[in-house]
């Protein structure tokens, strides 16, 4: 991928700009980098960057508290300080065929829908000053960006999203692990996909990365069609990867398929419980902005626990 | 049958044949969800064509024949198998799930209605009965009866409870009920008539009844429903102090087929000033709400934030927009807030004198005299601890006991078991027996996290003293010390610790000394938890009380160890409970430990 100064991306407008750029990505995990207000270090040897002292105020966390001052002076004092930031996020995209669904004419296809929630993601973590990596699959890796902190870095991507075509068939464990290998530094992994896979194969894989302590998030996107199939009277129904078909009255197998779907994303859910990762199920009904606003806000609720 | 008829009945199969529809080319990300359903349905469709077709060859059958006046003997449904006679038992959900009105008439309605059915098809003198199945199960009379029109006039009266259906204790309590010997000899029946609700039924095992009882069971779900329910609360810290973030989590479940976008308001009556995330200002009442996607036939949890300025009892709601079953979409909770925390140091030494350990213990736990202390310590001999409410207290502190009485033990486990955290310093005296009364009086069998043995003097042994080598940062009562400039734990100094045997697996150790042994470690206790500490801030059993670090190691230890959750009430919904007035405190009692309260007392 190269890095091109072309002006107005189609997956990230001045509308979502505008919206986004009171928000930020909080890492919920220690993560590797630099003690932070956002993010929490791991290592023992870095320092914060000490600014200032000012007067303790009951409620007040008593873990800033400096003793040392109040065996001094007997007065209790609160430490400030300044903040840094250095997150990795890797964001990986299934560009897949069966992303490529999409209802009627004027629809936003699920591919379509994906890069713009990836656009967004990576514009968040760019702003805030962390580095952005960018990962495309379909049966394996198609392209990868490596991380980076930097506009022109994150023009690139969004670059890599213009033209996007869908691929190929749905491999993503062989995927994921190839991609694992690929990314040399612990951080956050962001896969947006439709998880058209085995449940078990899927998180097989992402069991790499959890046991290597990165954070997960999975954002699988569905049409609301896959949810409870579209209201036709008689379909053939065609795989968009395998072009295999079926013919079936949907109004007669509903029931049965969203018993079957049920089962399915309680699985996908019950994986991800397990191995606490976080799971988000989206309709490409739901605005992209919604969805990332409502996530946003959760996570960031989650994030000042403790 | 003339020609006439055999075309009219040609007829059916020629409209079926052409009334199949051309399909819709429709293309579609996978086809495996529909294969796997059609696997699941494929009998069943191919069932319904044939039952289609079948029921327009029957009508035009049935049109022909009265023509031909044809003899018809069509089945006659008999309601009860057994030719002999029957010793019947209702099973009758009440559950919440069973007050549904979604879909027209509940669930309960239909189910009572299937259940005076049954009872009408039974002939006089059948034994029967009727079990009215909710968190606890009931029977309509206490063994079988001929009094059908008793059973009737139970069954008409019974309504929908707030509760969760107990279907694994009302099975054996429905088998007992068949093999009393009012039921001997005659052909048992046992009817289970309820929504199978998944809550209600994930754990039940029905290969419990015996093969001689014929098992039916009547389902009256009303199909698809809509229903969403705040499921639980939790709230963190249980108990909260001024200044402090309290969270609540709030989990919603959707026991529908559509994922659903479910608004959750929390409202919060203080009447006084609180702040919270989002709340934008000084209210006397704070609203906040927020939109959560719960998955179908799932949960999500909506997290709330808030800190409260002030002390004092905080009544909540938490709500979800009413569906048909409105019961599960209110929640209410009381949240109370207090100044700081609170500490009782229970010893036997003088707190006055500065040779002792527990001079230093007040001084570190109250460094300031200031009103604005957010720590208070009360100091308790081993008499006084014995007789003494310690629930007021978020952390108890033992040092140095001349002996540790069974009635202290005794209120020490209750303390525990209800949230309260008991910190234990293994110093001089008499260490082995105290903690072997606190095991031996604990509801839980053991609280001790090791075994302790001969007290080790270290002075005169290589360096004259020992250090923390290990900590478990992770731990709140800890995580503040992972960063050196906190205070650094590594440098105090003990001359003396206690030997150690018999870990026990389910304690979690807080920290080691150099060569492995524990210095402490915490076993959870109902709600709270019992930490052991094998030292002893005694001035000649170490340089601990020389440390900065002591006062804020303290303080961690009260805050990270107090509960995070309230203890479980032990009352269900529908019971009955009266408040108690006791040790100055009110009390919430059930009816089964009522005890009678003087007048004015």
């Amino acid at each position: 991928m190269t890095a091109t100064a072309t002006p107005g991306w189609r997956y990230l407008r001045p509308g979502d700009l505008k919206r986004l750029r009171n928000m930020e990505f909080v890492a919920r995990r220690v993560v590797e980098g630099y003690f932070s207000g956002k993010h929490r270090s791991a290592s023992r040897d870095s320092a914060q960057e000490f600014a200032d002292y000012r007067g303790y105020v009951p409620g007040d966390d008593l873990r800033v508290l400096d003793w040392k001052a109040y065996a001094r002076t007997d007065r209790f004092y609160i430490k400030q300080f300044r903040k840094d930031t250095g997150m990795t996020c890797y964001l990986l995209l299934d560009k897949s065929n069966s992303m490529a669904y999409l209802a009627d004419r004027g629809d936003l296809s699920k591919l379509e829908y994906a890069c713009y929630l990836v656009a967004a993601l990576g514009f968040l973590i760019v702003k805030q000053g962390d580095r952005a990596g960018f990962c495309l699959f379909d049966n394996e890796v198609r392209g990868y960006l490596p991380p980076g902190g930097t506009f022109p870095h994150l023009f690139a991507l969004l670059n890599g999203l213009e033209d996007l075509k869908p691929g190929r068939t749905t491999r993503i464990s062989a995927s994921l692990r190839r991609a694992f290998h690929l990314m040399k530094r612990r951080g956050l992994l962001i896969v947006v996909s439709d998880f058209l896979d085995e449940p078990n194969e899927i998180y097989s894989a992402l069991s790499m990365f959890t046991h290597k302590k990165f954070e997960v998030i999975l954002f699988h996107v569905l049409h609301d069609h896959e949810m409870s199939l579209p209201q036709v009277d008689h379909a053939r129904f065609i795989d968009l990867e395998t072009r295999a078909s079926l013919i079936a009255e949907p109004a007669l197998l509903r029931p049965a398929y969203q018993q079957e779907m049920d089962r399915y994303l309680g699985l996908m859910r019950a994986h991800a419980r397990a191995r606490r990762i976080d799971y988000n199920l989206v309709t490409t009904s739901t605005h992209y902005n919604e969805v990332i606003e409502r996530y946003l806000w959760v996570r960031h609720a989650a994030a000042r626990v403790r | 049958m003339d020609a006439g008829g055999a075309a009219a009945l040609a007829l059916p199969v020629i409209i079926h044949l052409l009334t199949r529809h051309t399909p819709r080319r429709v293309l579609f990300p996978t086809l495996q969800f529909l294969r796997r359903a059609r696997a699941r349905q494929s009998r069943l469709l191919r069932l319904r064509h044939l039952v289609l077709l079948l029921l327009r060859l029957l009508l035009v059958g049935l049109l022909v024949a009265a023509f031909t006046r044809p003899v018809l003997k069509l089945p006659f449904q008999k309601a009860l198998g057994a030719q002999g006679r029957t010793a019947t038992l209702i099973a009758l959900d009440l559950s919440l799930s069973m007050g549904y009105t979604g879909a027209g008439a509940t669930p309960l309605s239909r189910a009572k209605a299937e259940a005076l059915r049954l009872l009408q098809s039974l002939r006089d003198r059948e034994r029967a009965n009727v079990l009215f199945v909710a968190a606890s199960t009931t029977a309509a009379t206490p063994q079988l009866s001929r009094d059908l029109n008793l059973l009737r006039e139970e069954i008409e009266a019974a309504g929908p409870t707030m509760q969760e259906a107990d279907f694994g204790a009302a099975l054996g309590q429905a088998v007992e009920a068949l093999e009393r010997p009012e039921a001997q000899g005659l052909e048992k029946e046992l009817y289970i008539i309820s929504d199978f609700q998944r809550t209600n039924w994930a754990g039940v095992q029905l290969d419990g009844v015996p093969r001689e009882v014929n098992l039916f069971l009547v389902d009256v779900d009303t199909g698809e429903k809509r229903n969403t329910a705040i499921t639980s609360v939790r709230t963190r810290p249980a108990a909260a102090r001024v200044g402090e973030t309290v969270e609540m989590d709030c989990e919603v479940a959707n026991y529908s087929l559509q994922a659903q976008q479910v608004p959750v308001s929390f409202e919060l009556e203080t009447g006084r000033q609180t702040s919270g995330a989002g709340a934008g200002g000084r209210e006397s009442r704070l609203r906040l709400e927020q939109q959560l996607l719960v998955p179908a036939y799932g949960s999500a949890t909506a997290i709330f934030r808030l800190r409260p300025q002030l002390p004092g009892d905080y009544e909540g709601t938490l709500r979800i927009p009413a569906d048909a079953l409105k019961a599960d979409n209110v929640r209410y909770l009381n949240l109370r807030v207090r100044k700081g925390l609170v500490t009782y140091l229970v010893t036997d030494e003088n707190p006055e004198d500065d040779a002792t350990g527990a001079f230093y213990l007040v001084r570190a736990l109250v460094p300031s005299r200031s009103k604005e202390a957010g720590l208070t310590a009360k100091v308790l001999n081993s008499k006084q601890a014995a007789g003494r409410d310690l629930r007021a207290a978020d952390a108890v502190f033992i040092s140095n006991l001349d002996r540790l009485e069974e009635t202290l033990a005794r209120n020490l486990d209750d303390y525990m078991m209800r949230g309260g955290a008991v910190f234990y310093f293994a110093g001089a005296g008499e260490v082995e027996d105290q903690l072997s009364a606190l095991d031996q009086a604990s509801s839980t069998g053991r609280v001790t996290p090791f075994t302790v043995g001969e007290l080790l003097e270290v002075r005169g042994l290589g360096r004259g003293f020992v250090t923390w080598r290990e900590a478990r940062f992770e731990s709140p009562m800890l995580s503040l010390f992972r960063e050196p400039e906190h205070g650094d734990l590594s440098k105090i100094r003990f001359y003396k610790f206690r030997l150690v045997t018999d870990a026990y697996r389910r304690a979690e150790t807080l920290l080691r000394y150099e060569d492995g042994t524990p210095a402490a470690a915490r076993t959870r206790v109902g709600a709270g938890s019992f930490v052991l500490c094998n030292f002893s801030p005694h001035p000649l059993a170490g340089d601990l009380i020389k440390h900065e670090v002591f006062p804020p190691f303290l303080h961690e230890l009260v805050k990270g160890a107090r509960a995070e959750e309230a203890a479980p009430q032990d009352f269900l919904v529908g019971q009955i409970a009266f408040f108690a007035r006791s040790r100055g405190d009110w009390e919430l009692t059930r009816m089964d430990k009522w005890k009678w309260i003087t007048a004015g007392g």
